[in-house]
């Protein structure tokens, strides 16, 4: 298992976002992460890169331990982080840097990779996203899609063991989904994804396994047929008839 | 309320005598700075002004049946507040030379002074001869400063007030001063470490300055100042204030010609262009690491850091930059033996290092969190992070805020001529005096400011515009 969690809390304030959440993933797993909003996903998510600490449980990722209370800043979470990857909503690409230069400074400043490998195959990566192109444009210069496909390949540089994507779709127009879509679905299958999405056609047919996150519970875990078709929760049968 | 008067004593009087007449007391000017004995603040009880001066024009205004009325203006500029009319006289320690005679009337002379040579004590260097190639201290436009220009190869170093000349010749910042015997006795001779070593290098006058235009009451100054004398009234006053009377100076034969405007006046403007622009440029490219750091600390260091740094940036943008540079160049002379250059250039960056810290700290908090968020996901360090993602956006957009700062910079370094530097301002000033015209050195004094600055201004427009066009706010810059 890549991925290993056991009783994760985690409470903003006075209130509980994640209730002890259980879960495991298999290498090379797509993991799609569905349910109401507000419903803890993006938190459960940011707890697994230690963006967000956790209060109670463990993580165990990419072979290594995070602990209850590490704070989001601490040196100790670099090796994980260069192990993890991840993908926001809103891009937030570097936008001093160009293409080429988003995805190769991670490579360079934290694998220490030689600024020429690091260069052709961050070029490599821009041309699997489809963005071949544009390497030597800034991100203002590129469309939501476009951007969102060079932050994919900024963290594909860094040749992560497993990849947190949180709703890459939902800041983009309908017809650039398509595009970022496809090119998840190219890595389905090869790279270990967990994949917050509210794309339910992408869900069904790229995903190994969906999970549904209700009231910072895991109520759902299956393969997509089941769990869309036959869910065993009241809950999880109102949220996919809600969202049909 | 001088502004309104000028008008009203237009209409009232084409002559200066009907005019006081009609106000029934003389204004007169002089500077309090300027200390004992000539007019300043009674220490026993301030509210009250003493000196020789006062008593002086006192008899003067009871001789022609008149009251008096103190007006404070700055020594530089007596001269010209005469002329613009703020008051009838300047009765403060005014030097008869050439320059002010060809600009305004004066009086008979009220006082005779020597020009005394100080010098630390046992130094070799005893006259103006043996100080070719050495540095002379004097003040600004005086018949000191006059006599030491007429001799090629002393370095003049010139000073806003009496008390500073002696104390940088204290500090081997010069190796004498040349000031008439009043100065030199209140202020040089009273420190144990100086002695006189020429005590009468020339002689010279004090006179009462009247505006242009003033002739009838500059001769009725005249004949009373002549009664005062006959009657032994003048001798009484200087007698009480322990002056040495000395006979009355042989004209002049030395004195220089008027200075026009020409190409070599224009050449010092330029050098004095020169130093500005060099002391902006380095005081700027020490301000702005100086307040990366400040910002850096105020934002990421522990609490004693963060409070150092904003005990710093509130201390130098709450007290003025001219007290920095005092305080830079004479208060910790004892311990610190600043050149006024470096001094200079320390002070304007220090205090220019507290507005860019808060000028690169909002530049730095615009930056979305989401930012350093992504770099850490990447696993930069929290250095990296700064280094290779938050600081580049920081500077880009805290630039046109830099450059407006560096022009307002450009402008503040005329400050430092009160530690002895002479740049562009204050070589207009002196060029001013020796030209006796402030309309062309003045303009010229402008242009000047104005070709350095105009580039600039245009450079930080562009880069607003171009932050703008790239969809980010610049950071405006703090109210200075
Ligand atoms: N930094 C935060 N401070 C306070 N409350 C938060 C914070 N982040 C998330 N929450 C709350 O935690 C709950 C779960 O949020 P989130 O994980 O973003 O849900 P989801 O991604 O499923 O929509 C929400 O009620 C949200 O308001
Ligand atoms: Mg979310």
């Amino acid at each position: 298992m890549i991925v290993r969690v056991q009783g994760l809390e985690k409470a903003h304030g006075a209130r509980q976002v994640l209730r002890g959440v259980d879960a495991q993933v298999a290498r090379c797993e797509t993991i799609a992460i569905v349910g109401p909003s507000g419903a803890g996903k993006s938190t459960f998510l940011r707890c697994l890169n230690g963006l967000v600490s956790f209060d109670a449980g463990a993580v165990e990722i990419a072979g290594m331990s995070l602990t209850p209370r590490t704070p989001p800043d601490s040196p100790a979470l670099r090796p994980l982080r260069a192990r993890v990857g991840m993908v926001f909503q809103s891009f937030h690409l570097f936008p001093h840097l160009t293409a080429l230069e988003n995805v190769l400074l991670a490579p360079v400043h934290v694998k220490r990779e030689t600024r020429e490998a690091a260069e052709e195959r961050g070029r490599a990566l821009l041309g699997r996203v489809g963005l071949g192109d544009r390497c030597a444009a800034r991100p203002m210069q590129l469309s939501g899609g476009q951007q969102q496909r060079v932050a994919i390949a900024r963290a594909l540089a860094m040749e992560p063991e497993v990849l947190l994507l949180d709703e890459p779709t939902s800041a983009l127009d309908p017809e650039m989904r398509g595009e970022v879509l496809s090119v998840l679905r190219d890595l389905a299958g090869t790279t270990t994804m967990l994949v917050v999405t509210h794309e339910m056609w992408f869900a069904r047919n790229a995903a190994s396994r969906i999970w549904v996150f209700d009231e910072g519970r895991l109520i759902e875990d299956g393969p997509p047929s089941q769990v869309t078709e036959n869910p065993r929760t009241d809950r999880a049968r109102a949220f996919f008839r809600a969202v049909k | 309320m001088a502004m309104a008067a000028l008008p009203l004593a237009l209409l009232v009087a084409a002559s200066g005598l009907a005019r006081v007449r009609a106000q029934g007391e003389i204004r007169w000017a002089g500077d309090l700075q300027g200390g004992e004995p000539y007019v300043f603040r009674d220490p026993r009880d301030p509210s009250k002004l003493v000196g020789f001066e006062l008593e002086l024009v006192r008899a003067l205004a009871a001789k022609l049946g008149l009251g008096e009325r103190f007006v404070q203006n700055d020594w530089s500029n007596l001269v010209p507040s005469l002329e613009r009319g703020d008051f009838d006289l300047i009765v403060n320690g005014l030097e008869d030379t050439q320059a002010l005679r060809g600009r305004i009337l004066v009086s008979r002379p009220y006082f005779t002074f020597a020009e005394q040579l100080v010098v630390r004590r046992g130094s070799t260097l005893r006259s103006l001869d043996a100080l070719r190639g050495h540095r002379v201290g004097t003040l600004a436009s005086s018949l000191a400063h006059q006599i030491l220009r007429g001799r090629p190869g002393i370095e003049i170093v010139l000073y806003g007030g009496q008390e500073e000349p002696y104390r940088d010749l204290e500090l081997h910042r010069t190796d004498a001063v040349l000031l008439d015997s009043i100065i030199a006795t209140r202020y040089g001779l009273s420190k144990p470490d100086l002695e006189l070593a020429d005590p009468d290098v020339a002689r010279g006058s004090y006179v009462i300055g009247l505006r242009k235009g003033d002739g009838d009451l500059r001769d009725a100054v005249d004949s009373a100042l002549a009664a005062l004398e006959a009657e032994g009234e003048l001798h009484r006053i200087y007698a009480r204030w322990h002056l040495p009377e000395l006979p009355a100076p042989a004209p002049r034969a030395d004195e220089p010609p008027p200075a026009t405007f020409d190409l070599q006046q224009v050449a010092l403007f330029f050098k004095g262009a020169g130093v500005t622009l060099a002391i902006s440029l380095l005081a700027m490219a020490l301000a702005v690491p100086l307040g990366l750091s400040l910002a850096l600390g105020r934002l990421y260091g522990g609490a004693l850091m963060r409070l150092c740094a904003h005990a710093y940036i509130e201390l130098f943008r709450g007290t003025p930059v001219l007290l920095q540079l005092y305080i830079l160049y004479y208060g910790i002379a004892p311990l610190v033996h600043l050149p006024a250059l470096a001094a200079a250039i320390l002070g304007l960056g220090m205090n220019y290092g507290a507005y860019e810290a808060e000028v690169q700290r909002a530049a730095l908090q615009a930056i979305p969190a989401a930012q350093s968020e992504a770099a850490a996901a990447l696993g930069l360090s929290r250095g990296q992070s700064l280094r290779l993602v938050l600081l580049p956006q920081a500077l880009r957009t805290a630039l046109p805020a830099m450059t407006n700062d560096l022009i307002a910079l450009l402008k503040d370094s005329s400050l430092v001529s009160v530690i002895t530097v002479v740049e562009l301002t204050k070589q207009m000033t002196i060029t001013a005096v020796d030209v006796r015209s402030w309309a062309l050195p003045g303009a010229l004094c402008a242009a000047i400011y104005f070709a350095m600055s105009y580039p600039l201004a245009r450079l930080a427009a562009r880069l607003e515009a171009r932050l703008e066009a790239a969809g980010e706010e610049p950071v405006a810059a703090p109210a200075t």
